[in-house]
């Protein structure tokens, strides 16, 4: 599936979506609008760059990467649910350094974000594959180093050599 | 049935707003309150938007609500990752002793 396919399937997707209905003159005006919009912002890197990411393969990877996170997040939002509501607050905010071996920078973006979205630990900054995380509490640090997550980004990895 | 998995998720997405909320007011510094603040939202507001998916069934709104709780799983860290950053190179520049600020 080459770049162009795949992005022109993605937005005519989200034009259906957001037109509500699918008929001939809708389809129609969708197509003009994304060529248009293919040529002014298809010599820009918008869609996802060189790597091909999207194999079959890892489909269903991505979906157990997502139903692992969406996980995370109710667990770690409960706990600092707990660090608020406590009738005192005991934090013990750390930065802690963190090397990752994924290769492919959306890889990368993927996992950063990851990080900020389960909530106690926060990517504060991303250079080359060193990622500097504030943590609220040094516990929550330990359990990024032994994450699923990146483990399962690697795998995806592996299928793409 | 449908009712009480609305209140259900209206009630969680609620008291997850509830909790960003007091975790802004409470926590002592920038970061901790970025954190409080950026990631009581993501699931207060996804199950708020929940609410509204099965309060509407199943037709367009639906599929929108669903793009919209995307967006903002991929917007959010960003703009919190932003913000963290800022503080972060704030932080390290007054420990090369160019600027300190103590209020952060």
């Amino acid at each position: 599936m080459t770049r162009i396919t795949l992005t022109s399937l993605l937005t005519i997707g989200f034009w259906i979506v957001l037109s509500e209905r699918l008929n001939l003159e809708v389809l129609v005006a969708g197509l003009l609008l994304i060529s248009i919009m293919y040529m002014l912002y298809g010599k820009q890197k918008v869609a996802i760059g060189h790597e091909k990411i999207f194999f079959i393969k890892s489909l269903g990877n991505y979906g157990k990467y997502f139903w692992l996170l969406v996980k995370e997040i109710i667990a770690a939002n409960l706990q600092v649910a707990k660090i608020v509501l406590g009738p005192r607050i005991s934090i013990s905010p750390t930065m802690i350094t963190y090397e990752t071996k994924l290769e492919s920078a959306f890889h990368r973006t993927v996992f950063a974000n990851s990080i900020t979205l389960t909530p106690g630990t926060l990517t504060v900054s991303l250079v080359d594959n060193i990622l500097t995380i504030h943590c609220l509490k040094g516990e929550y640090g330990e359990q990024i180093m032994d994450s699923k997550l990146e483990k399962i980004l690697l795998e995806i990895e592996e299928y793409q050599r | 049935m449908k009712g009480i998995l609305i209140i259900f998720l209206l009630s969680g997405g609620l008291f997850f707003f509830a909790v960003g909320t007091l975790g802004l007011l409470r926590l002592p510094d920038v970061l901790g309150r970025a954190h409080s603040a950026a990631k009581c939202d993501t699931l207060g507001a996804v199950m708020t938007l929940a609410a509204a998916m099965v309060y509407s069934g199943w037709n367009a709104t639906t599929l929108k609500i669903l793009l919209m709780i995307l967006f903002i799983w991929i917007t959010n860290p960003t703009a919190t990752h932003l913000i963290g950053r800022v503080v972060y190179l704030k932080n390290a520049k007054s420990d090369n002793g160019v600027r300190k600020n103590e209020d952060l």
